[in-house]
């Protein structure tokens, strides 16, 4: 019998050592945050059953700190974070994957309201006092109350809307085609909510910018994906449209099927255009007559977005490394191209805002 | 399936054509031989086997067997929720290095190569065998981590049996299971029913700290299994086999997902037949399987076409094996086959059909010198894969006395895996230039038995060291806007595992203690960037530690079981910098039995989840807290 009980003895101990291997630890948040003068990178988080996060920097400090809605929140933000805007001091935090905008005072990032009901909502832009537009993969744009945060009206547009733009009383939606590929512009008249025209570019347009001469660039990329070449690939195009009757003025064609260009910005002079392109950032200016060959900012890995800070003359680019981790942020000085600071954030920075 | 069901009902008729025929009037008279025997009892001796025990598989037949895993072994189950997809990871490895048999044939769909275990019920077999390490050099492809076998047995010459189970339960689950086991002198046929259905609406805390109900969950499932084997003069046996298997289920939102309408259909219908002539020290035999399995999943939360999903993948394999064994000297066993293979798939996603031929020659022995209690095994096998260069596998094993009731076992191995279909065709991402995965795999081992002199009770314990280095693993990466599709990684996995179990009977009272731990450190070994900080940390969804204990207490015709599965934090991504928390979950079931007019009949009263642990496998998918199960078992 002595033999069992030493047996059931060597149990009961490994119970005890298996149960002290499990401690639970609470981190406590400070109760008033000053999120002014911060650099906001939006973390799309883990695909299938992640949370997406907020990062950010102070321009003043220079922290970096992690989760910060979640710290002063107390729950997670919700799958997938696709982008994140300030308008009127108020961060609206587009929640794709949970249908819904998180908006939270930009200052403390407590939480001042919830946006529901927008399906896959991709980007926020503030028309008005009163009015918001936020796209939807339901191929809407919807018209948000600001005061209610509501919505009160959807705009139909073409396939998968994403970013907008807003010259004068014009809006400009760029519809990339969701899963699948378009390439037409919706341009709503913002005073009355309604479509004015359905123009078409090229495949896929995934950027679009108002330069010095206020003249719109916009960037399509071309059908296909960086790294797959395919037949029906087409190459990407960058075209400078009259604001006015929508003429190209000029249009420069990739010479790649292969490779295709993403993402566009523009510095604080509004002369200088730039790009992802398979090398890194390519840098254009807009009385160039041909397309860069060489990268402005060389890069291994194909940026997963650039932001251009215009106080301080800098671009950032975000890296996702492989998706699965923390990526980083890196600043480069927009004259030169050369590094200027880096520092990680959540996993997969999709979105960069500056709050000056 | 077309052809598939056709094939089906022929082989529910045939049995029945040859009952008529058996009844005639010549029944031959076979000499004596052992009529059962597989590739794992005769050729693993030398490797870590575990057998879920049989009591506890008769009293959680209506069970799945990802539940009989997470209660039963010390493997960690990756569910990501209930009756929803459920993966392992074995011996710290990925959920494809775990190869699922079927009677000695494997049943890894070929588009992922791994298996989903929710859609496995138990009761259509009688021994699950749980075989720890690689294994490539016996079983094939994606051995790596180890591999669980699904035996059905001949029963000639014996009772007829028949068996009646039902059950209900919380969150809208019902289940129910008829089986028939008819057993002659020359022939036996088994044959089995289950029906599965579970609303899973069940409440748990949202994000807000508020309890909702679980919404879009729902799951049915039925399978249907024959199988028949007959003895046919000069020692022939003839056995044929069919499994269908279907599951509609939904798949419920998470807590940072919006709500969810999406479901999934999974049906597969597996069957095979075998022919095996005994010799006087051996036996061959020839044996031909089909598997047809479809997959459709569909997400259409929303009215616009761009966004919505409905995916089919169409599968079929065709498998044929022949092999020899023969037992020289009674010293020597070994077993000598080749084997032919052919995966078909079809999904829009490869861009139409797709399919690939595998071979195999294989060489497995086994020497025992029983004057010092020793056996040795070498395995050799080399696989034939179209387009691939197949590493030549090849394993060598000891295991014998080392002193008293000690004995030891070491293990060395070669093993790999293959590419699939998916990593192979598709578009975009799938990749034409990957080489299979390989793994070098240690293992070393100690036995101690504690018998009684009065046979009583006796204890067993065991301990395992074990070390694999993964190269060139297989892995799915999205860059900016697909998923692609390479050999990236090399994994190192090292552990350490311990089980012991302890059997003691006094008179009327009986009790059972299984215990076991397993230590698994699996760490990435290659830096993929200069800014990549998941090199040398651990792998996501690999939890260190892994404890689970499991007591029966039986009295009369009164039995208890108990079980305590402990699953240590595991992380979350890949630098290791987000984690989900352990948890450890208790099940206890009561059990009476009754004799009714020479018939028995079992009542049992299980309590899932007893303390309602509020937990989370996979992060933001809720599990159900606690829960109520009212079964009863007749037997005839």
């Amino acid at each position: 019998m002595k033999k069992i009980d030493s047996i059931l003895l060597t149990f009961c101990l490994l119970l005890i050592i298996a149960f002290q291997a499990c401690k639970k630890s609470n981190e406590t948040s400070p109760d008033s945050r000053d999120f002014s003068n911060c650099i906001f990178v939006s973390n799309e988080g883990p695909f299938n059953s992640g949370t997406g996060t907020i990062s950010a920097k102070s321009f003043v400090s220079g922290k970096v700190e992690h989760e910060i809605f979640q710290q002063v929140n107390s729950r997670p933000l919700g799958n997938i974070v696709q982008s994140i805007e300030v308008y009127k001091d108020l961060a609206y935090i587009v929640v794709n994957n949970m249908n819904k905008i998180e908006v939270v005072d930009a200052k403390t990032f407590k939480s001042h309201a919830t946006i529901n009901d927008v399906v896959l909502p991709r980007y926020f832009l503030g028309i008005s006092d009163n009015k918001a537009y936020i796209t939807s993969w339901d191929n809407v744009v919807a018209v948000i109350d600001l005061n209610s945060n509501t919505v009160i009206k959807q705009i139909p547009t073409a396939t998968g809307p994403e970013k907008m733009i807003k010259v004068n009383n014009k809006v400009f939606v760029l519809n990339q085609g969701g899963f699948s590929t378009d390439s037409i512009i919706s341009i709503i008249d913002c005073e009355s909510d309604t479509i004015l025209e359905n123009l078409i570019v090229g495949q896929k347009p995934s950027g679009i910018r108002l330069d010095k001469n206020n003249n719109l660039w916009v960037l399509c990329s071309g059908f296909g994906w960086n790294g797959m070449p395919d037949e029906n690939n087409t190459p990407g195009k960058l075209t400078c449209l009259d604001i006015d009757n929508y003429s190209i003025l000029k249009e420069f064609v990739f010479p790649s099927y292969e490779n295709h260009p993403e993402k566009l910005i523009i510095n604080s002079e509004r002369d200088f255009l730039f790009y992802n392109y398979p090398g890194g950032i390519f840098r254009f200016n807009i009385n160039d007559n041909e397309l860069p060959t060489t990268p402005f900012i060389q890069s291994e890995n194909i940026f997963y977005s650039i932001a251009f800070d215009k106080i301080n003359n800098r671009i950032y680019a975000s890296d996702a490394l492989d998706f699965v981790q923390n990526g980083n942020i890196f600043s480069y000085n927009a004259l030169e191209g050369s590094l200027f600071d880096s520092f990680n954030v959540g996993i997969i920075p999709g979105s960069i805002y500056f709050y000056y | 399936m077309r052809e598939g069901l056709l094939y089906f009902l022929i082989l529910l008729i045939t049995p029945v054509f040859l009952f008529s025929q058996s009844g005639g009037k010549n029944s031959i008279n076979l000499p004596e031989f052992e009529l059962k025997e597989t590739g794992l009892k005769d050729f693993s001796t030398t490797l870590k086997v575990n057998r879920i025990d049989s009591i506890v598989l008769k009293q959680n037949s209506l069970s799945s067997l990802s539940e009989i895993l997470i209660s039963q072994s010390p493997i960690f189950v990756k569910t990501y929720g209930s009756g929803s997809l459920a993966t392992l990871s074995f011996r710290g490895t990925t959920a494809n290095h775990t190869g699922i048999f079927w009677n000695g044939f494997s049943i890894e769909p070929p588009n992922i190569g791994m298996t989903d275990l929710s859609l496995i019920p138990i009761a259509f077999f009688e021994s699950i065998e749980i075989q720890h390490g690689g294994s490539s050099s016996l079983f094939g492809s994606g051995n790596i981590g180890g591999s669980i076998h699904l035996e059905n047995n001949n029963h000639f010459d014996s009772e007829n049996k028949y068996n009646l189970a039902l059950s209900s339960g919380s969150f809208g689950s019902y289940s129910g299971n008829i089986k028939v086991l008819l057993s002659k002198k020359n022939w036996t046929s088994s044959s089995g029913i289950l029906v599965r259905k579970m609303k899973n609406n069940f409440r748990f805390k949202n994000v807000y700290e508020k309890s909702e109900k679980q919404e879009n969950a729902e799951l049915f499932q039925y399978g249907i299994y024959h199988t028949y084997s007959r003895k046919i003069k000069n020692n022939n046996l003839f056995t044929i086999a069919a499994w269908l298997q279907f599951s509609d289920r939904e798949i419920p939102k998470t807590l940072t997902s919006r709500p969810s309408i999406a479901y999934q259909i999974d049906r597969a219908f597996r069957t095979y037949a075998e022919w095996k002539k005994f010799l006087k020290n051996g036996s061959v035999s020839a044996k031909s399987a089909y598997f047809d399995e479809f997959l459709h999943f569909v997400d259409k939360s929303e009215k616009s076409e761009n966004t919505n999903i409905d995916s089919k993948i169409f599968m079929k394999s065709f498998i044929s094996e022949f092999d020899y064994k023969k037992s020289v000297f009674e010293i020597v066993n070994i077993n000598a086959g080749i084997s032919f293979k052919t995966k078909i798939g079809e999904t829009e996603s490869y861009h139409g059909l797709k399919s690939r031929n595998e071979a195999a020659v294989f060489l497995a022995s086994v020497i025992n010198l029983q004057k010092i209690h020793w056996s040795v095994a070498l395995n050799l096998r080399q696989e034939f894969i179209e387009e691939y260069d197949i590493p030549f596998t090849h394993s060598i094993g000891f295991e014998g006395k080392i002193w008293k009731n000690i004995s030891g076992r070491i293990n060395i191995s070669r093993n790999f895996r293959a590419p699939t279909l998916n990593d192979r065709f598709w578009i975009p991402g799938g990749n034409e230039n990957l080489k299979p995965e390989n793994s070098w795999n240690q293992e070393a081992g100690l036995n101690f038995i504690f018998p009684s002199k009065s046979r009583n009770h006796f204890s067993e314990f065991s301990l395992t060291v074990y070390n694999s280095m993964i190269n060139d693993l297989i892995m799915w990466i999205p860059n900016n806007n697909f998923w692609s599709v390479n050999n990236v990684q090399k994994v190192w996995a090292r552990g350490i595992e311990f089980q012991g179990k302890t059997n003691l009977k006094i008179k009327e009272f009986g009790m059972i203690i299984l215990g076991a731990y397993t230590y698994s450190k699996s760490t990435n070994s290659k830096k993929l960037s200069e800014s990549d900080h998941s090199y040398n940390k651990q792998l996501i969804y690999t939890p260190l530690h892994n404890f689970s204990i499991s007591l029966q207490l039986l009295y009369n015709r009164w039995s208890i079981f108990y079980d305590k599965n402990f699953v240590g934090k595991a992380f979350t991504t890949k630098d290791n910098l987000n984690e989900i928390p352990s948890y450890s979950i208790s099940n206890l079931s009561f059990n009476k039995s009754f004799r009714l007019y020479e018939k028995l009949l079992n009542l049992q009263f299980r309590i899932n989840n007893i303390f309602d642990k509020n937990y989370q496998v996979i992060e933001y998918r809720p599990m159900p807290g606690r829960s109520f199960t009212l079964s009863i078992n007749l037997e005839i």
